[in-house]
């Protein structure tokens, strides 16, 4: 970790941890892939090409500045060897245009009932256990992990990302396609700094029982 | 000793991490291959066209050209070679596809195991 | 608060309860699940819970289940995503008609030993009808408030809607958005000498001649007010947009439907305006409207059965193609 001039801890990852991290949650959605695959009974893509790190208020900032009003989000909470709240956001359009697909085709996609909402707690619940216990399988650890929320991105969900300057959010870029529909989402881990830190232990010792550092 | 003459392997993977996972435990396996690395499916075509490797370990999710079109390309113009895609990517349209390309499928996560089992595969 | 009672308090949920140990084997459930699976907890107690419902094998509950015992994960199943995923009937005559329960599944992990695992099933039959009902209602509603009751094709205000939208997205993203407005050439004459129901059957044909010349998914023809009709393009260009105009324009010409009267030709054709923009953050959606009807008028006083389009860089309206 190191500090940048603004006085945020700005957290540094050695090009090692970040490349274990995204293999890790690249085998996450792997899985998750299989198991949506299973549900559609059709090829389902899904990556997760990047991961970056932000700060809880930047987060704010940027949903308050964007399509602020037209976020889907569905929120988990984990809690092991190190805490973790996480978050699926995809644009409200994109996610309507996949549920729709795969809950009525016939369904000219107006508005995210009840019935959608749901899917999509379900759709957020199936990437990120994939996520979790992939995790879980390689570090040898375990979690426990809540029911899914789903939300809107309105100013009451705003709290779900804290607001707190000691924590950090592991941002992970998502892409998913479902019979040529797709979009383009978000993973959030919202991680307090000693999360965080237990997070990386977990990466290093990983790196080490496999030799490589 | 490795000579000229030895099997060479060609890991493709994004992640550096991952090759050397599969390098290390080729290594252990096969001490007699040689083995290159390439970090994306650019690098791999060009790597091919200096030197045609035996066996090609081809990740698929990566940055540019996906593992599967490069996979696609190497089948086109080198159809001796074989190739395994190594991915975290375990649908079986996937891996049906795969197969009836002519193309090897070994899953992630890399362990000796999953290793094993794809040199295996190679030296069918 | 005793085990007994427990039990007790358990059977009188209006909700399934399904106990497992660590191994993924049924402890007991309550009532409820009695009550909707014909199944008593103490004939199928101690057996792995994918052999008390054999369906189970390779489903995603299953998964569930191993991923709460294995990583302690929680996991919902919902109705939409997965019909009724174990045997329940709302009631005994609905095993005959094989019609189960639609069902909500909450699957968590618990560490109150013996129990490692508890599954909780709501009823969600009534909420399903009711979602479907409701879908039916307002899928049919949508389609009957955007569709031009003569021509089945869109009408103003689906036009108007598509017209925003689109021009929204051209502006977000920068692409170039054309709108084509399209006139059938002297339709009062033809209205005149044939009559108003000839007149309507005219437009009936001139309006599935234009939608089915238009090849892209999505792309809607609507008609916009008497014997106009309206296109929006996303994405096309001025050349673009002049080969999909040129090519109506043909599909049109190319009925054959007479039209003696014309002052064009023997039969009924169309003049086409058009114009296409990538939108900037100050230019109003109805200034494309405009300057496709200024190039509309132009193409009337040129002789009518052809395109002009508006050229924005000297300001006028050009022949096309």
């Amino acid at each position: 970790m190191a500090f940048d001039e603004s006085g945020h801890d700005e957290p540094t990852l050695d090009e090692l941890q970040l490349d274990a991290l995204g293999e890790l949650f690249n085998l996450g959605v792997g899985r998750a892939a299989n198991s949506l695959s299973l549900i559609v009974k059709d090829e389902v893509e899904l990556s997760a090409p990047s991961i970056s790190f932000a700060y809880p208020s930047q987060i704010t900032q940027a949903l308050l500045d964007s399509e602020f009003k037209e976020l889907s989000m569905v929120a988990m909470d984990f809690s092991g060897p190190f805490e973790a709240r996480a978050v699926l956001l995809f644009p409200e359009r994109n996610a309507l245009a996949i549920l729709s697909h795969m809950l009525d085709p016939n369904m000219p996609p107006e508005e995210l009932s009840e019935f959608e909402q749901e899917a999509m707690c379900e759709i957020g619940n199936i990437i990120l256990n994939a996520c979790m216990s992939a995790l879980a399988d390689e570090f040898g650890v375990e979690f426990m992990g809540s029911l899914p929320e789903h939300h809107f991105s309105d100013t009451e969900s705003l709290p779900l990302f804290g607001g707190d300057q000691k924590e950090v959010l592991l941002i992970l870029q998502i892409h998913l396609s479902i019979r040529q529909e797709r979009i383009n989402g978000h993973l959030l881990f919202l991680l307090s700094v000693s999360s965080l830190h237990a997070l990386l232990t977990c990466v290093d010792s990983y790196l080490t029982r496999l030799g490589i550092r | 000793m490795t000579t000229t003459d030895s099997p060479l392997l060609l890991i493709v993977d994004d992640s550096k991490m991952s090759r050397m996972m599969i390098s290390r435990i080729v290594a252990n396996l096969r001490p007699d291959w040689r083995i290159a690395e390439a970090a994306n499916s650019a690098d791999a075509l060009a790597a091919i066209e200096r030197e045609a490797p035996h066996y090609v370990s081809m990740d698929v999710n990566m940055p540019g050209m996906s593992g599967l079109e490069a996979a696609g390309r190497i089948r086109l113009h080198n159809p001796e070679i074989k190739i395994a895609l190594c991915t975290a990517n375990i649908q079986d349209a996937v891996r049906q596809a795969a197969e009836s390309a002519g193309v090897k499928f070994a899953a992630k996560p890399i362990t000796p195991d999953s290793i094993a089992r794809m040199v295996e595969l190679f030296e069918e | 608060m005793d085990r007994a009672a427990n039990a007790q308090l358990m059977d009188q949920l209006q909700t399934g309860v399904v106990l497992l140990d660590d191994r993924g084997c049924l402890l007991s459930w309550n009532a409820w699940m009695t009550r909707h699976s014909g199944i008593a907890p103490e004939d199928v107690a101690g057996r792995p819970i994918e052999d008390v419902f054999v369906e189970m094998k390779h489903s995603r509950l299953l998964n569930c289940i191993q991923q709460a015992l294995r990583f302690r994960l929680s996991s919902v199943l919902t109705p939409g995503l997965n019909p009724s995923v174990l045997p329940l009937y709302q009631k005994p005559g609905d095993r005959e008609l094989d019609q189960r329960m639609q069902q909500l599944v909450y699957v968590t992990p618990t560490c109150s030993d013996p129990y490692a695992c508890l599954i909780q099933i709501q009823d969600m039959t009534a909420t399903v009808r009711r979602e479907r009902r409701l879908r039916a209602q307002s899928s049919q509603l949508i389609a009957t408030t955007y569709r031009d009751s003569l021509t089945g094709v869109g009408n103003r205000r689906r036009f108007d809607q598509d017209l925003s939208e689109r021009f929204r997205e051209a502006r977000s993203r920068q692409i170039h958005i054309a709108l084509l407005m399209i006139d059938v050439d002297d339709f009062k004459a033809f209205n005149d000498r044939f009559g108003h129901q000839k007149g309507d059957e005219a437009l009936i044909m001139v309006a599935s001649a234009l939608q089915e010349g238009l090849r892209q998914e999505g792309d809607c023809i609507s008609r916009y007010g008497g014997e106009e009709f309206a296109l929006t393009l996303l994405g096309a260009d001025q050349e673009a947009a002049s080969t999909v105009a040129e090519r109506l324009r043909l599909r049109v010409e190319g009925l054959r439907l007479l039209h003696p009267t014309s002052r064009t030709a023997r039969h009924v054709t169309v003049s086409i305006g058009i114009s296409a923009v990538v939108p900037s953050m100050e230019l109003p959606p109805q200034t494309l409207v405009s300057q496709a009807d200024l190039a509309l008028y132009s193409a009337k006083d040129r002789g009518r059965n052809r395109c002009m389009c508006f050229d924005h860089t000297v300001t006028e309206v050009r022949a096309c193609v």
